[in-house]
């Protein structure tokens, strides 16, 4: 069926809370090493240093030219509580599909 | 489809969620970029506003009395008032962008 005449995909419920251990083991099978996990009253921080592509410039508009960067190496938080997550890390987007890929095949799914 | 009673219905996703008792997981990202940019907060704050409004038309841009910029559901703050690299703080959730089908 379409909706508006772009073809319709009906998007995946994601639902229940984050299994922490799976999580961080699909983490390392991305080559994400450096984890750790701080236990929280409500959930726990997961701590993420990864090494992030060279130093880029872009140009985000003829008029107003600015030069943004991304730190050599991220620091990624990501915020674990019962029935969220927030994943707070650089301007490193191929970085963070990956985090949020393997984030997604640890919830489950409608 | 859900079977309420003897008869099944079609229902709206959400309704079936809730129905299920089911609570969607809330996925949130914040992406962080860093401009070089000498001068006030305020003013790279305004250019990014500007900007917002300018090329993403098909969303209301606000501009609230913190600082703080929002389209759509999507937060933009930018923080290092008297720093010569500014962080601008991009947030918004995992379902909006779906919703949106914007990647």
């Amino acid at each position: 069926a379409d909706v508006e005449g772009k073809p319709f995909k009906p998007r995946p419920y994601i639902y229940g809370s984050l299994n922490t251990k799976a999580f961080v083991d699909t983490l390392s099978k991305q080559g994400i090493s450096d984890i750790k996990v701080e236990d929280r009253d409500e959930g726990c921080i997961i701590h993420l240093v990864v090494k992030s592509a060279k130093i880029q410039k872009c140009q985000t508009d003829r008029e107003i030219i600015y030069f943004c960067r991304f730190q050599p190496k991220e620091d990624i938080l990501i915020q674990v509580e019962q029935g969220s997550t927030h994943i707070m890390c650089g301007g490193d987007e191929t970085l963070r599909i990956k985090i949020r890929d393997s984030l997604l095949q640890c919830l489950q799914k409608l | 489809l859900l079977m309420r009673g003897n008869k099944l219905q079609l229902v709206d996703a959400d309704e079936a969620l809730k129905d299920l008792g089911i609570k969607e997981h809330n996925l949130r990202f914040t992406s962080t970029l860093y401009v070089d940019e000498t001068g006030p907060a305020q003013q790279l704050t305004e250019k990014v506003y500007q900007l917002c409004k300018k090329k993403v038309s098909d969303h209301p841009s606000q501009l609230s009395s913190d600082g703080s910029i929002s389209v759509s559901d999507v937060m933009i703050t930018i923080s290092g008032e008297d720093e010569e690299t500014k962080s601008i703080l991009v947030t918004w959730s995992h379902q909006n962008q779906k919703k949106n089908n914007c990647s």
